[in-house]
């Protein structure tokens, strides 16, 4: 696993608690959307790259 | 009977009311003959049961010689089915005997020949099925292709029929019903005896293959049989077909014509060989989706007899069948032995199951005694032997209701050996024993629920598994879901089975609401804390750096720098540490219970000498990568450690 | 007590905190992955016949059998059970990412939303069903 600091560590924790905040209630199209093509890509074999283990650490 | 009128103009003008005959009957027959050439025409001309009106011949060579018609080389209007043909006709009016010929395009023909004794016999080569179209318009959408040839023949007491089809094809539109390059052959004959036809039919198809969406049927059937119809029944004395995949099927019965229902019937399917069977007839119709799931193999006789028109019974003789699903994920077979159905009496069926596989356990052979009855079979107790254990059936149903099959059971285990479990399911050996004792079991094929529990004895303690229940067991992927409780796991063994560092004293477990999908947890609510009591509390130092690795490699170098390397273990007063999962996040939690996500949390709170506090700051942990960080760390455990 | 001291313990995920601060759609549940992997593996039998027009897409985000003709007739059986377990695992993709989300009742939004974007990524040349019935692309 790649080494996180403590720095970047502060900095993702702190959108953790901005995202607590925030409740979806409405449909999300855009998030639905997005996580769509990735799922279309995967299953069309697309780019290949898109079609790796997902799950990688950083993004 | 011939009514004749006739007036003489240039050339000959013949008129003749009308024309009747067993096989046919003209009206307004009218005939002109100008030098060599002349025409016939027939205001209205019945035959076969159907009617033409307007109907003229223009015959090229016509001539009339006593009593004789002789019309060479004509065309015909007012009959679309024969409009491209070129005709000859040659009757007698005296013997009312005669012949018609009928060429058409290609190297198609027919001949038609009535005899003085009314006998017709019509003799065809080539007919093209597209003429049926013309015939018959229903079936022109259905675009008919072929030819025909053969010979049909009738005397008012007796038909028959000889034919043989080459090269046929028929579709819709959308290609969901269509046969193509069908070739076959038919012998039919049958003979008046009173109101009613004997008949006797022959058919071979033997090339060619036909689609009748969902269900593709190869050639090589052969069709022997023998009966009787009259206008209110259908009976079949005896028949006999055999077919790809099946040793023969024979058939007798009686059929209600009008109602379009079985009166009485015997059917007898002989050895089917259900890898050919199933995956070609009954699972297209039974389970679309599933076809590609299911492996099938070994052989059936099936039985079914209607009486009064009502199905009566039906019995079902299995040898030697194996079947799959889902690749290997559940085998069983061989298996054998005999299912009957009666409508009105409960039967006893009989399975003989020589194999039977889950996963990675193999079942040792076992056999079942069922009674079968209307709607229910009820399974006798049995035992089914797995490893050093068995799996008791203390009493099963099987319903069918309106909302699908349903099985209701109880059984209980004989106790399994752990060791023996985990060795067959690849998992690191443990010590103790399985064993089961469940009520209350409902299975439908959405889910399946075991009210009772599941315990193994294990690490000096015990495992409990209560409100098991399996949702979609037959789907893609089915999902557990449990609530587990542990009490007095021996850490000492724990540690050791899972190669992580060394740990002495006890542990209780909760994991409540568990929910597992392909065997990996989605959710649950779980907490591990020391069970209470006075023992030694003791920690390793390998123990305590996997702990600290799950906070990834940072973290465990600090252990390594610091003078607490020098130590082999630790006291400690308390382990406490809670996971919730959800979302592929576990919510983390020490022994002081839950707390903001920003307060850190005491995981091992130390006591004796040298003690030591084991504290967690994040309390929002990616599941996965938590797992193969405990991986990871059981992985370096089994190397060799050099200091 | 003597001395007491501190290991730290951090466990800090990049990836897990992101995904939930942005508000993406879960998407990488075992349920979704099972279902995934068996659509993938579905796909190299599917993609000659979106191509030869066998198969088209329906724009309710499931597959029907737009062309038989387009098979040849001892494979149309099989052309039926493809679009059947392809149709059985849509749904339930659907269905597994609403209630992944906590949202169950989600599935028919996810269901038109995916309908749509199935046919916008479709390459050319495959049949997809619009507002005016069946089109090629």
């Amino acid at each position: 696993m790649k080494p996180v600091s403590n720095w970047a560590a502060v900095t993702a924790f702190s959108l953790a608690i901005a995202g607590c905040v925030t409740i979806n209630i409405y449909f999300p199209a855009a998030a639905a959307e997005k996580a769509a093509d990735r799922i279309i890509d995967e299953v069309w074999q697309l780019k290949p790259e898109a079609a790796t283990k997902e799950g990688a650490p950083s993004r | 009977m011939l009514l004749w009128g006739a007036s003489a103009r240039a050339g000959l003008q013949l008129d003749i009311h009308q024309i009747d005959h067993p096989s046919f009957s003209a009206r307004g027959v009218s005939l002109s003959l100008e030098s060599n050439a002349g025409w016939i025409r027939f205001d209205r001309f019945t035959a076969a049961g159907r009617q033409w009106h307007a109907v003229q011949l223009d015959c090229r060579h016509l001539r009339l010689d006593e009593g004789r018609i002789q019309c060479a080389d004509a065309r015909i209007s007012g009959v679309p089915e024969l409009a491209d043909a070129r005709l000859d006709l040659d009757f007698s009016t005296q013997t009312r005997s005669g012949r018609l010929t009928a060429k058409f395009v290609g190297d198609a023909w027919l001949t038609a020949a009535l005899s003085a004794s009314s006998a017709l016999d019509i003799q065809f080569e080539k007919m093209p099925l597209a003429l049926l179209g013309r015939v018959w318009p229903p079936t022109d959408q259905w675009k008919p292709s072929g030819a025909l040839t053969g010979r049909a023949g009738f005397d008012g007491r007796q038909f028959s029929l000889t034919a043989t089809l080459v090269n046929a094809g028929f579709s819709d539109v959308s290609g969901s019903h269509a046969g193509e390059a069908l070739t076959g052959d038919v012998r039919l004959s049958a003979a008046r005896t009173g109101n009613a036809w004997r008949w006797d039919v022959r058919a071979g198809w033997t090339g060619g293959g036909v689609f009748w969406d969902p269900v593709f049927v190869p050639p090589g059937v052969s069709l022997e049989a023998e009966g009787q119809v009259s206008d209110r029944h259908l009976d079949i004395f005896s028949s006999r077909i055999e077919a790809p995949g099946v040793s023969y099927v024979s058939g007798k019965g009686q059929f209600d014509i009008a109602g379009r229902r079985i009166i009485d019937a015997e059917v007898s399917v002989s050895h089917a060989d259900l890898a050919v069977v199933v995956p070609q007839f009954v699972l297209p119709v039974v389970a679309p989706a599933q076809t590609e799931r299911w492996q099938v193999a070994g052989w059936a006789d099936v039985d079914v007899r209607w009486r009064g028109g009502e199905l009566q019974g039906v019995d079902v003789g299995l040898d030697q069948v194996g079947f799959a699903y889902l690749g290997q994920r559940f085998r069983v077979g061989p298996l054998s032995g005999r299912l009957p159905w009666h409508r009105d009496a409960s039967v006893e069926g009989h399975l003989q199951v020589d194999g039977l596989h889950w996963q990675k356990l193999d079942f040792a052979p076992f056999s079942l005694d069922m009674a079968v009855a209307q709607g229910n079979i009820t399974v006798a107790p049995a035992r089914l032997p797995v490893l050093d254990g068995a799996i008791i059936i203390d009493h099963l149903t099987v319903v069918n209701s309106d909302e699908g099959w349903q099985g209701r059971g109880g059984f209980f285990m004989e106790p399994v050996s752990m060791r023996a479990l985990t060795a067959a399911l690849d998992l690191p050996e443990m010590v103790g024993t399985l064993s089961a004792s469940i009520p209350g079991l409902l299975v439908t094929p959405r889910r399946a629920a075991l009210d009772g529990a599941l315990v193994i004895a294990l690490f000096d303690g015990y495992v409990q598994a209560t409100g098991l229940e399996v949702i979609e067991p037959f789907g893609l992927l089915p999902r557990l879901r449990a609530d587990v409780v542990a009490e007095h796991l021996d850490m000492a063994q724990l540690t050791e089975t899972f190669s992580f560092g060394a740990v002495s004293g006890f542990v209780d477990l909760a994991l409540n609401d568990l929910q597992m999908a392909a065997w990996k947890p989605v959710r649950f609510d779980a907490s591990v804390r020391s069970t209470p009591g006075d023992y030694p509390r003791r920690i390793s130092q390998r123990a305590v750096e996997h702990i600290t690795a799950l906070g990834g490699p940072s973290a465990s170098a600090a252990i390594q720098r610091s003078f607490l390397q020098f130590f082999n273990d630790f006291g400690y007063r308390e382990i406490g540490v809670g996971c919730r999962l959800a979302n592929g996040i576990c919510q983390m939690q020490g022994t002081e219970g839950a707390g903001a996500d920003s307060a850190p949390f005491t995981i091992v709170r130390g006591g004796g000498i040298p003690a030591l506090n084991v504290i967690g700051y994040n309390r929002r942990v990616n599941w996965d990568e938590l797992i193969e960080r405990v991986k990871a760390a059981i992985a370096s455990d089994a190397a060799p450690v050099i200091k | 007590m003597k001395s007491v001291w501190k290991a730290v313990f951090v466990v800090s995920l990049l990836s897990a905190t992101l995904a939930t601060a942005q508000g993406n759609l879960e998407v990488d549940t075992p349920a979704i992955s099972a279902i995934k992997s068996s659509m993938s593996q579905r796909h190299a039998q599917l993609a000659p016949l979106y191509a030869s027009g066998a198969v088209g897409l329906k724009s309710d985000g499931s597959l029907a059998v737009h062309d038989a003709n387009a098979v040849p007739l001892a494979q149309r059986g099989k052309l039926n059970a493809l679009v059947a377990a392809e149709n059985n695992d849509r749904a339930a993709l659907y269905r597994e990412i609403a209630t992944a989300n906590g949202h169950p009742e989600w599935a028919g939004d996810i269901r038109n939303t995916f309908a749509q974007r199935w046919i916008d990524k479709a390459p050319g040349g495959w049949w997809v069903e619009g507002s005016r019935g069946w089109a090629r692309k």
